[in-house]
């Protein structure tokens, strides 16, 4: 990341507001952050949900095998229960993670790209593209957010791939809106227009001096759009345009066993809580860095 | 200025930690709120015998007696309509529109005498003609009913007999065990003036045991007790109210409450409900849930490699774990337990490890089995028990009905390499024609055996039992040994219901038993 004054010949003056993330205040708000409990927590959280979905294969861990009786309630063999099928409850939460932290992820990923490059670009050249752009976001934005997905896995499919395009197309105008309103605000620096006087070429000034200005912003936008992505891909899942059987995935083993509910509650309750723990320390962790960036 | 600040973030932080319990109750709120089905209460108990109130999925298609494929459809209809012939929960033949049936010596023509004084619910006699003219609508060319299967290549044609109420159907070849078809889907018999593909519910015009009242689409149907019915005065019930709901869970949040007075028995049921707080009426035998090879395509033109799947189930585990106990472990033939000629000297296939290993000679088979979402337990399972034998490595294909059953020469259910369809109880031959004959339509397994097919056809036409029995052994044999489907087990089906109900089903609700309420009444 960059100096968002490279420039010798941008006045002192003019750092200051937002223009606040040199060597000095970055540590700064690192040592602020870990300071914080809820982001340590969350941050362990999201760390053990990575560790869970690359690593369950390593320990030995069966999701799809019998390895019980058909709905055991937990004991010490499988703390979490068995399914209907006599599958560890446990391993099977453990594995759905990988589900959960491939489709969100990379879809929030790739929303922050696209998003926060219109967004950008939108912001820096404003008039007909930025009219443009921002009346068709306005119209994705318009439309229910679930019903306007269900359209889209019926255009796309459900494979990987097609649901990571889906979530990224879903999420990028909330990010492109955000980030060009943040990207307005800086363009009315001083350090903008003396980029501008230099003669630095439109994608310098776009990807090395504004971006890294509203990089916190995008941060933070990039972080809600996980937890949200996670979400809507728990809910694609339970509706049964996600993961398929035999998979893990947390919405897709909540939807098989809610008839179970009564009887069976771990079946349910634990893949719950999967879904809950990576979508509140995601959005924790989005709060945090809001808080220490102001 | 700080601790306003201070206080804000609070207050940002209570709102996470609120939406942290909001999330960790997703499931349980998805599935209430999945679980609000959209019945309307239950009409408040009328006199005589009382409203008894089913519950099912809402049909999604046009609802015509002649094409009507969906249970909940069928359910409909069948209150208001009714067939010649009936089975009761035993498999044997009950007469209800038709008062007997006779085949001639050469057994090529079977006459149906009907009833004295059937009518229709709107006043109009019910005769020769209606039957006629059903079974030709039935079968005819451009026919779209499902029912007309049964008929190809047995029936040759249908007209009304020399004498007043007697109908003769004519046959392409002797088939001893005909009157069973007449107990099949799409069979209940119509006015001669009823168009195939007509919406039936604008004018729901039928001669069972009860009057269609009224339709409210997303609610419910509502019915009368028909005075006109034949037997009338056996039926006790005055009402009936059919109430949709979205899905299982729905319905058995209704069961519990006491909205709707039955429930199929499942596994999600029997896991749910202590079923000594009901009365359970007794199973019976409704389908097979088959496990459909290619045999023209590798692995699977290998007649060892089918075996050795055949060998690797653990049935007894499939039987608990996919039907809840509610079945029994089948050979690999078509056999329904409850018909009358049961195949013997043919060992029960188990797991046997070692016969698998020996099998498959060392190799290794990889597949991917397609199935629907409605067999995708089955699916599940036998892709687990395979996966946990060296030699197998298998993966499954899970789609929605509507993509599994699509319209079109590539339907996945007619050409994947290894599918799970299920199949309702029909007569042996039936299976043999529908599924396994050279060139049939649904052959998912592309199978062809010249032998199978004559060994069938003479089946068809023999009338004594020995013989029956010699052909029925030699055709579970072929069957047995070529594996082009593998038949785990044959489920059955019983009705879990509220304490109130009295008196005992005939049969279970469904087109074999034609929809019988006779001698039920509902104290509620």
């Amino acid at each position: 990341m960059t100096a968002t004054i490279p420039r010798s010949a941008a006045p002192t003056a003019e750092k200051q507001g937002p223009v606040t993330d040199d060597a000095g205040e970055r540590p700064s708000r690192i040592r602020s952050l870990l300071k914080r409990p809820s982001f340590v927590i969350s941050v362990l959280i999201i760390v053990w949900w990575v560790v869970a979905a690359l690593g369950w294969q390593i320990v030995g861990l069966e999701p799809y095998a019998k390895t019980g009786d058909l709905l055991a309630s937990p004991d010490w063999a499988h703390p979490f229960g068995t399914d209907n099928l006599g599958r560890d409850m446990f391993a099977r939460v453990v594995a759905g993670a990988g589900p959960a932290l491939l489709v969100g992820p990379l879809g929030a990923l790739l929303a922050t790209v696209v998003g926060g490059t219109l967004g950008l670009v939108a912001g820096y050249y404003r008039g007909a593209v930025d009219t443009l752009m921002m009346r068709f976001f306005d119209v994705i934005l318009a439309l229910p957010s679930l019903i306007f997905l269900i359209v889209l896995v019926g255009a796309f499919g459900i494979s990987t791939a097609a649901l990571i395009l889906i979530v990224g197309i879903l999420f990028a105008p909330g990010i492109a809106r955000i980030i060009r309103a943040a990207t307005l605000v800086e363009m009315g620096k001083s350090y903008v227009t003396a980029a501008k006087l230099q003669g630095e070429k439109d994608s310098r000034i776009l990807f090395r001096e504004l971006l890294p200005n509203i990089l916190p912003t995008l941060v933070i936008q990039a972080t809600l759009s996980l937890a949200a992505a996670v979400f809507i891909t728990a809910s694609l899942s339970f509706l049964g345009l996600g993961e398929q059987p035999p998979s893990a995935d947390w919405g897709l083993a909540i939807n098989e066993n809610r008839i179970y509910l009564q009887t069976a509650w771990w079946t349910v309750v634990f893949p719950a809580i999967g879904v809950a723990s990576l979508v509140v320390a995601a959005n924790l962790i989005a709060d945090n860095i809001r808080e220490v960036s102001r | 200025m700080i601790n306003t600040r201070s206080r804000h973030r609070h207050r940002h932080r209570a709102v996470r930690l609120a939406l942290a319990a909001s999330v960790a109750s997703f499931a349980l709120v998805l599935s209430a709120c999945s679980s609000s089905g959209s019945a309307s209460p239950s009409s408040s108990s009328a006199a005589a015998g009382g409203t008894y109130t089913i519950g099912v999925s809402e049909p999604t298609s046009t609802i015509d007696p002649e094409t009507v494929s969906a249970s909940g459809a069928m359910l409909i209809v069948g209150l208001a309509s009714e067939g010649l012939i009936s089975q009761d929960s035993k498999g044997t033949l009950e007469p209800r529109l038709a008062s007997s049936w006779a085949a001639s010596s050469d057994g090529l023509t079977w006459t149906i005498t009907l009833r004295d004084g059937l009518k229709f619910s709107n006043g109009d006699p019910l005769g020769a003609a209606d039957v006629v003219a059903t079974f030709n609508s039935i079968t005819g060319p451009d026919s779209q009913s499902a029912g007309a299967s049964s008929f190809e290549g047995v029936l040759k044609s249908v007209a009304a007999g020399s004498t007043p109420n007697t109908v003769v159907f004519t046959l392409d070849s002797p088939f001893s065990d005909f009157p069973y078809l007449l107990t099949g889907s799409n069979t209940t018999i119509q006015p001669a003036s009823y168009k195939q593909g007509t919406n039936w519910i604008d004018n729901p015009v039928g001669a069972g045991q009860f009057l269609l009242q009224k339709y409210t689409p997303g609610q419910s149907v509502t019915y009368i007790k028909n005075p006109d019915y034949w037997d009338a005065a056996d039926v006790k019930l005055s009402a009936i109210t059919v109430n949709f709901y979205a899905d299982e869970q729905a319905q058995l949040l209704a069961f519990q409450s006491g909205e709707i007075d039955q429930i199929n028995d499942s596994a999600t049921v029997a896991s749910t409900l202590n079923l000594a707080d009901y009365r359970q009426t007794a199973p019976s035998y409704t389908h097979f849930d088959g496990l459909f090879f290619d045999v023209t395509q590798a692995p699977f033109d290998d007649v060892s490699v089918r075996q050795a799947v055949a060998w690797a189930l653990d049935r007894k585990a499939i039987v608990q774990s996919v039907y809840g106990g509610q079945a029994t472990v089948a050979n690999d033939n078509e056999y329904f337990p409850n018909f009358s000629v049961q195949p013997t000297g043919i060992p029960q296939r188990d797991q046997d490890l070692d016969k698998v290993k020996q099998l498959l000679g060392g190799k290794t088979v990889k597949f991917t089995i397609t199935t629907s979402t409605d067999h995708k337990t089955l699916a599940e399972v036998v892709q687990q028990q395979l996966n946990a034998i060296p030699g197998f490595d298998v993966d499954i294909q899970v789609l929605t009905s509507a993509q599994y059953y699509a319209d079109g020469s590539s339907t996945p259910w007619l050409n994947a390499p290894v599918t799970i369809t299920d199949w309702a109880q029909r007569l042996p031959s039936q299976f043999v024609n529908l599924i396994f004959k050279s060139g049939a339509v649904w052959n998912a397994s592309k199978y062809s055996n010249p032998q199978l097919e004559n060994l069938s056809s003479q089946y068809d036409a023999a009338a004594a039992a020995p013989e029956k029995q010699t052909l029925a052994n030699q055709i579970a044999t072929i069957e047995n040994n070529d594996v082009a489907a593998i038949v785990p087990a044959f489920a059955t089906g019983s009705s879990v219901l509220q304490k109130s109900v009295q008196g005992d089903f005939a049969a279970p609700l469904d087109f074999p038993g034609g929809f019988d309420f006779r001698g039920i009444s509902n104290s509620k």
